[in-house]
């Protein structure tokens, strides 16, 4: 038996060499003589069976299967949407969900049901919980400059959902999508302009290289001058993201226009002409500010697209200085190694809270001007954020002297 | 793509996608050797990953490698099959049958010729013998996973397989030629 048991052994061995390693079985046989016979009869049986059935498959059938297998997991997805139950009324649950919703999000356990709720459309029960998650992206918004970016989503998040209500006979959702977008226009448009204005009023005092322009972008928006991919500086982050706002604006008044049609006359459709119209005046307000910035861009004499290229920014230009108070300390590991320790701070000027990763390559720990440990750190430690043009957050000074609690371009 | 282990702990739509790249194949060949049938082979190997998007949830609670959960879905899509077959006969145009009618290569011809004769003596082995054979050979997969799939160790596997390559061999009487050096065809590895 125990013979027999060994030769199983010694059989299976063989059979992964030949068949994964592609040896010979004359090679796997030499090496246990003893078994030679035995072992060539069952090896020669199996390698006829793995042979009889080697085929390639039809690749026009494997193809179909594998749209059958997109097809499954797209079914499967609308499928686990059996919480889609459509309010009753509009304001009959309304309680019940707005603590439903506190619950999910405050409770902070909930990533499963708020990535569920992000395919939600209004009228659906965790449309609210994905709204309230929005709100909680904007509040952890750290710079200006992303929370633009992210109420421009959020406008064309909340354009296509008005475009499903108005297609499907759902008006009693319009006005609250159109307060929603002109509150993201708004808001976003305020945000954008604000360093480009400031270029602008700054003239001349241009010290920006000017760059090496492209003639489109990866989008294929016309690239004004002064505008590069590669390594831009912050001032040419900020044109570029009026000129993508510009152009979003506009596209938003074409979809806008097109759903005036869908809706009867009243409220729905008179709210639908006003965005439309405040989309219009957004669009040429920026266009206007574009055509200044692009006059302050250029140097007399010089043509624009054939400057000098952009040396990479140095990283303190475009960084801001965020006054903060350390409120927790968590040492992330992940069983055995040490990976790194995340810093939650609080914002002094706004009591926004925010997550200093310090990793090797993430947030920079420096205590009186040199690298720090982690010893250092203290709760309730008054520090420094440094931010970067992205929003990335560079480093974290601690023992100094912060400066004001407002937030101050270096 | 191979999923790393904890992926394999907890598949989502997007493993099913990668495994499917990696499995299809030794799953539409796993069941042709059940089967006997190429058309099949390909049609349940589709059928399977249908099936375990279909049904994720029950592989999160079982615990066992998600290869040799497919290899379950594709196990019992064949057992239906043939019990569909046993109550409702239905005439199959065998592939054998197509094969006068078909462009196909003489190499192609030849091949569905083997797999043909293989399948036959196959039928001769009981049903634990075909499906460690299957798996094994058709399947690729390891003793390990062959026993995750018909719920034996490994150690069993081995030995189901040891009686099972004995028994088939015997089948192929003494005309069968021994593979000597040459290993298999490209197509059998690959693992």
């Amino acid at each position: 038996m125990t013979e027999r048991r060994s030769f199983a052994e010694i059989l299976d061995e063989c059979i992964d060499r030949v068949l994964t390693r592609g040896e010979s079985v004359d090679a796997c046989v030499r090496d246990f003589p003893e078994h030679a016979d035995e072992l060539r009869d069952a090896l020669s049986a199996g390698v006829a069976a793995a042979q009889a059935f080697a085929f390639l498959p039809d690749q026009d059938r494997k193809r179909a299967a594998r749209l059958r297998l997109h097809e499954a997991i797209g079914r499967k997805r609308s499928r686990r949407s059996w919480w889609r139950l459509p309010l009753a009324g509009a304001g009959a649950p309304r309680l019940a969900t707005i603590a439903l919703v506190a619950l999910l999000v405050v409770a902070g356990s909930s990533t499963g049901t708020v990535l569920a709720a992000q395919d939600s459309t209004p009228g659906e029960l965790l449309y609210p919980v994905m709204r309230a998650s929005e709100r909680v992206q904007l509040a952890f918004t750290v710079t200006d400059e992303r929370e633009s970016d992210l109420r421009a989503r959020l406008m064309d998040r909340r354009i296509r959902e008005l475009e499903y209500v108005t297609s499907t006979g759902r008006e009693r959702f319009v006005a609250d999508l159109v307060a929603q977008i002109e509150r993201h226009r708004a808001r976003a448009q305020g945000l954008a302009v604000g360093p480009v204005r400031s270029i602008v009023e700054a003239l001349p005092a241009l010290d920006d290289p000017q760059p090496t322009a492209e003639p489109a972008d990866a989008r294929g928006t016309p690239v004004r001058p002064g505008l590069t991919p590669g390594s831009p500086s912050r001032r040419e982050v900020s044109v570029r993201r009026v000129v993508l706002l510009s152009g979003l604006m506009e596209a938003f008044r074409q979809r806008i226009a097109s759903f005036e049609s869908r809706v009867g006359e009243g409220p729905s459709r008179r709210g639908l002409q006003q965005l439309r119209e405040a989309m219009e005046r957004g669009h040429q307000g920026l266009e206007e500010l574009l055509e200044r910035a692009d006059s302050a861009y250029q140097v007399p004499g010089t043509d624009a697209r054939q400057g000098p290229s952009v040396p990479d920014a140095p990283t303190d230009v475009g960084t801001v200085r965020v006054s903060v108070r350390i409120e927790g300390i968590n040492v992330v590991h992940d069983g055995r190694n040490l990976l790194g320790v995340d810093v939650r701070v609080t914002a002094d000027e706004d009591g926004t809270t925010h997550v200093a990763h310090l990793t090797r390559r993430g947030t920079k720990l420096v205590v009186d001007g040199r690298p720090g440990s982690i010893k250092q750190l203290r709760l309730d430690q008054a520090a420094v954020l440094i931010v970067g043009p992205t929003g990335e957050i560079l480093e974290l000074r601690i023992g100094q002297a912060p400066p004001d609690a407002e937030r101050v371009r270096e | 793509m191979r999923p790393t282990g904890s992926d394999r702990a907890r598949p989502d739509a997007q493993i099913l996608t990668g495994l499917y790249e990696e499995l299809y194949d030794r799953i539409a060949r796993y069941v042709t050797a059940r089967t006997g049938s190429r058309d099949l082979g390909e049609d349940l190997a589709a059928e399977v990953f249908v099936r375990a998007v279909e049904s994720i949830g029950s592989f999160r609670a079982r615990g066992v490698p998600i290869e040799a959960w497919l290899f379950r879905i594709a196990h019992n899509l064949v057992v239906d099959h043939y019990r569909r077959s046993a109550r409702r006969p239905a005439v199959v145009l065998d592939d054998a049958m197509q094969i006068a009618g078909s462009a196909d290569t003489a190499a192609e011809v030849e091949q569905r010729l083997a797999m043909e004769r293989v399948r036959q003596m196959m039928e001769h082995l009981n049903p634990a013998q075909q499906e460690v054979i299957s798996l094994r050979f058709s399947g690729e997969l390891s003793a390990e996973e062959a026993g995750a799939v018909m719920g034996r160790t490994a150690g069993a596997i081995r030995e189901l397989q040891r009686t099972a390559l004995k028994a088939l061999r015997a089948l192929m009487g003494p005309e069968a030629a021994h593979p000597g050096a040459a290993g298999p065809s490209q197509d059998v590895g690959g693992r």
